[in-house]
């Protein structure tokens, strides 16, 4: 484990992913601000198969202003909230460990949610949140469903845990995984 | 070629007009996903629409290009944006015209068959309910 703390400041995420990824920032306010008022948090990344083989763990503290939390509700049921909020953290965990941008929107039946690229090439990422302690075994879930996509891209899988304060970035080769 | 074997999308070629509008409807149906989440139905269907105009333009300029497989995640994301809008009449057609073509990705064809079958089985339900609706007119 690298003991050195990352930093990133979210609402960069607007302009370091070709989206509109900005919406996001709220939600990851909502399910991060431990307290009101609060501007920043630290977060475990392990990241497997990303900028280099194998896993590595890093702690990433990410800060935002104060402007940026939403002051009213935000209007969706709880699971749309840490859903969205987990949308933000993979676009923050891209932007800060790897070369590639979200690119677009994935369709209903493409089994993953975003499109990302590294300008030439497309893949698949498929996002979850969770506010369980069940991080891992909600990664293996979407990895099965990331392996059912019906274009066999390689992509990534990232699942943000807001209780343990802990995302897994995975990235997967399609022909390796479907045997 | 094997499309089966296919591990990514190409995108070469494409330029900044293209990136433009790829990025404008993705802002569009994440529009539309937080509206429909909000219960706001109708500008949430609008927002839909607008996007799988932008869809079908993206793939047909994909397929001018030659990007076979890009006009395919296209296409399909049109159809599935018409679907959502509301429109089943085009997001079936989409469908159906997809699943006319003999180069379709052998997965995609598989999820194209399962999701016009859902939408040919929702369109139904829909018109029972209609017909149940007007019943005493």
């Amino acid at each position: 484990m690298n003991g050195t703390l990352d930093e990133y400041q979210l609402e960069d995420i607007a302009r370091d992913h070709r989206i509109g990824a900005g919406v996001f920032v709220p939600f990851v306010i909502a399910r991060l601000q431990a307290e009101s008022g609060a501007s920043e948090a630290t977060l475990t990344v392990r990241l497997r198969d990303v900028g280099g083989a194998g896993e590595q763990q890093r702690q990433l503290r990410l800060f935002w202003e104060a402007s940026s939390a939403q002051k009213q509700p935000l209007g969706v049921q709880e699971r749309t909230v840490t859903e969205w909020a987990a949308y933000g953290i993979a676009c923050v965990v891209l932007a800060r460990y790897s070369q590639i941008q979200v690119s677009q929107v994935a369709g209903d039946g493409d089994r993953f949610d975003y499109w990302v690229s590294d300008g030439e090439r497309e893949y698949g990422l498929e996002v979850s949140g969770t506010t369980t302690d069940e991080v891992e075994t909600r990664h293996r879930a979407k990895v099965r469903q990331w392996r059912e996509n019906p274009y066999g891209v390689d992509g990534c899988v990232i699942v943000a845990g807001f209780a343990r304060r802990e995302v897994i970035c995975s990235y997967h080769r399609f022909e390796e995984e479907v045997q | 070629m094997n499309h089966q074997l296919s591990q990514d999308i190409s995108r070469a070629g494409l330029d900044a007009a293209f990136e433009a509008d790829e990025a404008r409807k993705s802002n569009l149906i994440l529009e539309a996903r937080l509206l429909r989440e909000q219960g706001r139905d109708d500008e949430a269907a609008a927002g839909f629409a607008r996007a799988a105009q932008i869809e079908e333009s993206l793939s047909r300029r994909c397929l001018e290009q030659g990007l076979v497989e890009k006009f395919f995640v296209h296409r399909f994301s049109a159809a599935s944006c018409w679907a959502q809008a509301g429109n089943f009449y085009q997001a079936i057609e989409l469908c159906d015209e997809l699943l006319a073509r003999t180069d379709l990705l052998v997965g995609l064809r598989q999820r194209i068959q399962i999701y016009v079958h859902t939408l040919r089985v929702r369109r139904a339900h829909l018109r029972e309910e209609l017909a149940l609706e007007t019943v005493g007119d």
